[in-house]
């Protein structure tokens, strides 16, 4: 059900704050098994004209962070544009940039797959690869109408006798014990009103973090009052390691002899792209990061189609080439808070995130590795367009990575079971925790995330 | 003539030892001094070997072949 303010009678055993993709699946995952939540969000029932306010710099500067971070019941699916592919398992344990994640990649795939349905996909299709040539396999990616989670799940949290929702209201403060180990309150402002109000947080009870993937990081910097260091950032690297998808839109060409219309699954209707993926073996062997080469079926009426069609005596196809991929982690691209509050009451971040020049080579470097196996087995051409790679990434909307995961406090900010380290009720989940990007759309992992989460917080599973 | 006679009471065995202890302790220190942080660039492999392939307004294409495609955009376009 819906309220309006903070009850101040109610006893709930998980408080998760933030509405989108992670905050609703993992409240209607624990609400759905009898567990009383509280799901707190900033922003209204529809995304409205504020925004964060976040400042940028470097590859993703001014307001481009604001763009893809959506306050509002359903968070960043309001921005989502449909697009479902997992990782693969170089993109949990790779050692070009030196990142493993704490979680095995084989106990993720169960998650992945009930998160398609909640997504709208289809379960049979996810990690789906066809084999391609040796060194890179083909691996669709289905692009379903994204589904809006305050339409998909509004009117069930409407009707939920354990779930309660309130809008327009934001985390500002956190409280602990004495020796920040466990949450003890939680303090809101409400937007209408302006009325704070404070949530006493008791053994047992538990607090989610699911506000996004600066979000998180942004109330795990929240200052504090006496000056220390906040709650929940004892490690020091809460807003650290930002990373976003570089993409470097049309940066080759192809042409070959393999249609790869043929090679998408003809069970899945569709719709959805094309994408070609370096096998991990050989992604390891060649020192590269992730990496998809996303192929648009163009005319086959093109000189070099044509000219190879007659050099190999059998029809070729023309694509062109998206090329999306994984940024080495740094724990110099960060958001740190500044003393300017936003229009939700929160501190304004600085968002500082700079690709390394290993993150463009790796785009052009997978684009020559197809080229050249393509050249060696007789299969076609590759064009690597420098000017795109070099002179035009962009990004994916796509916030990664501030709040990491990992076995260590010196190292990370959550756990395994993602419950922050040193605290025994303090969760994160979303983007945020991605200890590395991968190159893979992020929202279907939030979602497994999510779920994984549930089951640890019901009891039914065990991560670490 | 003979070699004069080693007066210090070091035996060969032992010098060859002093040495090849510097020895591994310089490549030691070179090591050290060489090593990466594992967050820098990944060493160079093997796709940075060239292959013998060449650029036709960015297309990798054999010799062959960029000879063949300069030869047909040349007769497309007498001068």
């Amino acid at each position: 059900m819906y309220v309006n303010a903070l009850p101040s009678n109610a006893r709930y055993d998980v408080v998760v704050v933030g509405a989108g993709p992670a905050g609703i699946t993992l409240a209607t995952t624990l609400g759905a098994a009898g567990r009383r939540v509280l799901l707190v969000e900033s922003g209204g029932s529809q995304p409205g004209t504020a925004v964060s306010g976040t400042k940028g710099y470097g590859h993703y500067p001014g307001g481009y962070w604001n763009q893809h971070w959506v306050r509002a019941l359903g968070g960043t699916s309001h921005a989502w544009t449909g697009w479902c592919t997992i990782p693969t398992p170089l993109d949990f344990d790779n050692p070009t940039i030196g990142v493993r994640w704490p979680i095995p990649y084989a106990s993720m795939l169960p998650y992945w797959r009930r998160a398609a349905p909640i997504l709208d996909h289809l379960p049979a299709f996810i990690g789906y690869e066809a084999p391609f040539v040796p060194g890179f396999v083909y691996r669709p990616v289905p692009t379903q109408p994204p589904t809006r989670f305050s339409e998909k799940f509004g009117d069930a949290l409407r009707a939920s006798a354990a779930i309660d929702v309130l809008l327009g209201h934001s985390l500002i403060d956190l409280d602990a014990t004495p020796g920040r180990s466990a949450i003890t309150a939680l303090t809101f402002v409400g937007h209408g009103s302006g009325a704070r109000a404070t949530l006493a947080v008791a053994p047992g009870q538990r607090v989610v973090l699911a506000a996004g993937g600066l979000g998180n990081a942004q109330l795990l910097l929240l200052p504090r009052a006496d000056g220390g260091a906040s709650l929940g950032n004892e490690s020091g690297l809460a807003g650290r390691y930002l990373m976003e998808h570089p993409q470097f839109t049309l940066a080759g060409e192809l042409v070959t002899d393999a249609e790869l219309d043929r090679l998408w699954p003809a069970a899945n209707p569709g719709p959805g792209m094309h994408a070609l993926v370096a096998e991990p073996e050989f992604a390891v062997e060649h020192a590269l990061q992730g990496c998809s080469l996303q192929c648009s079926r163009k005319t086959d009426d093109h000189d070099m189609a044509r000219f190879l069609a007659h050099e190999l005596g059998r029809p070729c196809y023309h694509y062109e080439i998206t090329v999306r991929s994984e940024m080495r982690p740094s724990e110099l691209n960060r958001a740190v808070p500044t003393p300017e509050r936003d229009a939700f009451g929160l501190p304004v971040l600085q968002a500082t995130c700079v690709l390394d020049a290993g993150d463009f080579r790796n785009a052009e470097r997978a684009l020559r590795l197809l080229g050249e196996t393509l050249m060696r087995l007789g299969r076609g051409r590759v064009r690597i367009n420098n000017d795109r790679i070099y002179q035009n990434v962009d990004g994916q909307g796509h916030t990664l990575g501030t709040t990491r995961m990992g076995p260590a406090r010196d190292t990370s900010v959550v756990d395994a079971d993602l419950r922050v380290h040193g605290y025994e009720n303090l969760y994160v989940v979303g983007s945020s925790v991605f200890p590395s990007g991968g190159f893979a759309n992020p929202t279907v992992t939030i979602v497994a995330l999510a779920l994984r989460l549930g089951d640890h917080l019901l009891g039914q599973g065990a991560a670490t | 003539m003979t070699a004069p006679k080693r007066s210090d009471g070091v035996s060969r065995r032992a010098i060859f030892s002093i040495a090849g202890a510097g020895v591994a302790l310089a490549s030691m220190a070179t090591l050290w001094r060489s090593r990466g942080s594992g967050a820098e660039a990944a060493p160079p492999g093997p796709q940075d070997v060239p292959i013998g392939y060449a650029d036709h307004e960015g297309w990798m294409v054999t010799p062959a072949e960029k000879a063949s495609l300069v030869a047909a955009v040349a007769a497309a376009n007498p001068r």
